[in-house]
């Protein structure tokens, strides 16, 4: 197993990565790795406490997105609530007796790659699928999805907040053009990275569905869940027992279902002063970035707080090395990244910046930093001390 | 004094070992790392944590540490390997073999694939739960793609011979699955030796955490090719995307880990007070069946702490009522919410009244000899209460035939 320590100093600046578990967290899922350990699908005594955990935490996430409990399945991650949303939509109308070359899908060019991946493997079943543009700010506009459809549309989904840049969606306006031209749509949205950093309502975005990830908010690794409005019917993913109402199988991971619940139980509690500690976070690092005549900006202005994305002026990027510049920043002590982790180590050009119309050598040599409310301003002082230190080698 | 309530569920879940959790803490605390994040240390250690998993796993189930990919669990691992396999092999042929006694991960993903157009043999079992190797030999043909036979039942224990299964697939050239979720860590396991292609297995079984699992997949004489069924970032060599639950498989190979090195101390001790509950219940009530084989001849062929027993004249759930302080199943937890009989003692040829009153006994590595004497007292107490109230027991105890007597209809 691992052993040794990391260096002392160590700056943690990938939030949009995944985030380290709350403390309060890890207590609230200690009795369910200890002595709570039931199945939930048991119907003895301790399924029965496991249960009630398991519902408890179910209750809490939905209030957060201004769900009913009925309405939330738990998933492995953000990952399979992904690929939960769009195959089981697609596979439901197939099973209604639709053919795939007759259903089409619309997403964007900037999305994740778990929405991109499963898009192409039902484009390759003969779905036909749309990849709206995204603006210079990576945001979709809503009136320019409005030809590219018409009222037979299956399926569309488009993320709150890129985990690259952090640009917004306009989900709501999206969803209501969708649902105006084609009542029928099953409409989705990725809120992985938009959760803990806005508010969400499921009713006020009008989504069918909407996946979440607890890794992101302080919560463990390995649950997510899916929002899966009433009366919405999916295709089930994983196929077996007839957990989370038939639309899940797999015995119930209650101590991470708990950790998700009380994640979001933290989250909300402390909503208002982690918030304004990222915004402020944030703009002194907007404040300090902006002082340097070599950086450029990639998010947008309008962006969500605690995801900066930047790059460098020409001269700059000329000689830097995409694969250096990061390791700089590790060999100083400082966690960053170039866009999202599952592509980190590929070096390859972001797609999100390419679909933001930002040139190769942007697209390759930029740099994420993210925010949560445990970062201090300290800490950007020491990125800016090592980035100049980088970019004037 | 036994502390109570006896937990004898072990089959549905197990509870974290303290050295599982103690060797998952440091991943909940300070290496909290995105795997996959390639360019700074956080990332790295978390990822040594998942090579040293992914070797730990490969090196005690004959694997090569390319061969591991991790899921959320075994029902994951089955719909992974069942779907992939029948996505990935269509062009070859859209038969798939299973049989009816499988856990409903797998019956119910057989089912999903019937529903677009893969043709499912179903095999039968004999009264003790074995599949016939000749009739399963017989029943491949040239279209047929996979064979999908589980190692252990979860309910009665049985366990297939699994290494004549994968050599019949292998003669015939057809890949071969088993879902080891309930056979892994407590009898052995060899995917090399026992001609196995693809195996599932979960954590929650083996004393390690709940959503995780992993599903082996060969890699060479077959390289076996999966249709990956969650896309997006390419995790797992493209088989399985996802950002891994790095602390949950640290814990899984931990808890396997733990289960092999004590295998040889545990299996007999497991066993023993499985054949003691079995002993003093046969000695002490007429009338008892046990579902499966019989764990005193073919103890072999049994998972160690496994016990199905039907009580006749006793309703299982007034059983369970009975014994409230014992934590028992009389089905799998997965369909235990449901009062209908269990399909695996139907497919067994198990009557309708003889499998409502079954109970399975699942004893594990936290149990004692205390708690089974316990237990063997209070479910002896409880039937015999029961069967004082049923005027069924006492007919049949005058030597009435109950098959012969015409019930009025009212």
């Amino acid at each position: 197993m691992t052993s040794g320590t990391f260096p002392s100093r160590m700056i943690y600046l990938d939030n949009s990565a995944t985030t380290p578990l709350d403390p309060l967290v890890a207590e609230a899922m200690k009795p369910y790795l200890g002595e709570k350990f039931g199945n939930a699908s048991s119907i003895h005594s301790l399924g029965r406490e496991a249960r009630l955990a398991l519902e408890d935490s179910r209750n809490s996430i939905a209030s957060a997105i201004g769900a009913d409990p009925a309405e939330i399945v738990f998933t492995s991650g953000g990952t399979e609530a992904n690929n939960h949303a769009i195959k089981g939509s697609i596979f439901a109308a197939v099973k209604s007796g639709k053919h795939f070359d007759e259903l089409s899908a619309i997403t964007s060019e900037a999305e994740h790659y778990a929405i991109l991946e499963p898009m192409d493997f039902l484009e390759s079943l003969g779905v036909k699928i749309l990849r709206s543009k995204v603006g210079g700010d990576g945001v979709v506009e809503v009136e320019g999805i409005a030809s590219q459809f018409g009222k037979d549309l299956t399926f569309a989904s488009f993320m709150l907040v890129n985990n690259e840049v952090g640009s917004i969606n306009p989900v709501k306006g999206l969803a209501g053009r969708v649902r105006s031209a084609s009542p029928n749509a099953i409409i989705h949205t990725d809120a992985v990275q938009g959760l803990g950093r806005m508010d969400i309502d499921v009713k006020e975005l009008g989504v069918d569905l909407l996946s979440l990830s607890a890794h992101k908010i302080h919560g463990p690794k390995g649950i997510g869940a899916l929002f899966i409005r009433r009366g919405v019917k999916l295709e089930p993913l994983l196929h077996g027992g007839s957990q989370e109402r038939n639309r899940r199988g797999g015995t119930e991971s209650v101590a991470l279902a708990v950790g998700f619940g009380e994640a979001v139980r933290q989250m909300e509690s402390a909503k208002q002063a982690s918030r304004e500690q990222v915004r402020m976070v944030q703009e002194y690092a907007i404040k300090r970035l902006a002082a340097l005549p070599e950086v450029s900006f990639n998010s947008p202005k309008d962006g969500v707080d605690g995801i900066l994305n930047i790059s460098f002026t020409a001269d700059v990027l000329k000689r830097l090395d995409s694969e250096a510049l990061l390791i700089r920043f590790d060999m100083e002590g400082i966690a960053v990244s170039n866009g999202a982790a599952c592509t980190s180590g590929s070096l390859q050009p972001s797609h999100v910046l390419a679909a933001m119309g930002k040139g190769n050598e942007i697209a390759s040599k930029s740099v994420r930093v993210s925010f949560s409310h445990l970062n201090r301003t300290e800490e950007i002082d020491r990125f800016i001390e090592v980035l100049q230190k980088i970019i004037r080698d | 004094m036994v502390k109570i309530p006896i937990y004898l569920d072990n089959n549905a879940t197990t509870k974290l070992d303290p050295r599982v959790l103690e060797a998952m803490m440091p991943y909940f605390t300070e290496i909290y790392g995105n795997a996959a994040s390639r360019n700074h240390v956080y990332g790295w250690k978390a990822e040594e944590g998942v090579d040293w998993a992914r070797n730990t796993i490969a090196k005690y189930i004959g694997a090569d540490e390319k061969e591991i990919v991790f899921t959320s669990g075994a029902t994951e691992s089955n719909n992974l390997a069942i779907k992939g396999v029948a996505e990935m092999y269509a062009s070859k042929g859209n038969h798939i073999i299973t049989c009816t006694t499988e856990h409903k991960a797998v019956l119910d993903t057989c089912k999903a694939l019937e529903r677009k157009g893969v043709q499912v043999t179903y095999m039968p079992v004999n009264k003790e739960g074995f599949i016939n190797l000749d009739l399963l030999r017989e029943s491949i043909t040239d279209k047929t793609i996979l064979v999908t036979i589980m190692h252990a039942n979860n309910e009665i224990g049985v366990i297939q011979d699994i290494e004549a299964i994968g050599k019949i697939c292998h003669e015939k050239g057809v890949l071969f699955h088993t879902d080891a979720t309930q056979s892994i860590g407590k009898v052995p396991f060899d995917a090399q030796r026992m001609n196995v292609d693809l195996a599932s297995m979960s954590g929650h079984k083996i004393y390690g955490p709940k959503g995780v699992g992993a599903l082996y997949v060969r890699k060479k004489n077959p390289r076996v090719k999966l249709a990956s069924q969650m896309d997006g970032g390419g995790h797992e060599r493209g088989m399985r995307s996802g950002t891994l639950n790095v602390a949950g498989i640290v814990g899984l190979a931990k808890a396997l880990e733990l289960c092999i090195t004590d295998m040889p101390v545990e299996v007999p001790r497991i066993q023993g007070m499985r054949d003691r509950l079995w002993k003093t219940l046969t000695k002490e009530l007429d009338e008892i069946y046990i579902n499966g084989p019989d764990p005193l001849e073919k103890p072999q062929w049994r998972l160690p702490g496994n016990l199905n027993v039907s009580f006749a004249f006793v309703e299982g759930e007034a059983m369970m009522m009975g014994i409230k302080d014992i934590a028992v199943s009389s089905g799998s937890a997965c369909t235990s919410a449901s009062l209908e009989p269990s399909y695996i003692l139907k497919a067994l040829g198990v009557g309708e009244d003889l499998a409502h009153t079954s109970i399975r006994f699942g004893i594990g590595r936290f149990n004692t000899e205390e708690e089974i004497d316990y237990t063997a007292a209070e479910v002896i107490k409880a039937v015999r209460h029961l069967r004082e109230m049923s005027p069924l027991y006492e007919m049949a105890k005058q030597g009435i035939d109950l098959k012969s007597v015409a019930w009025a209809a009212h």
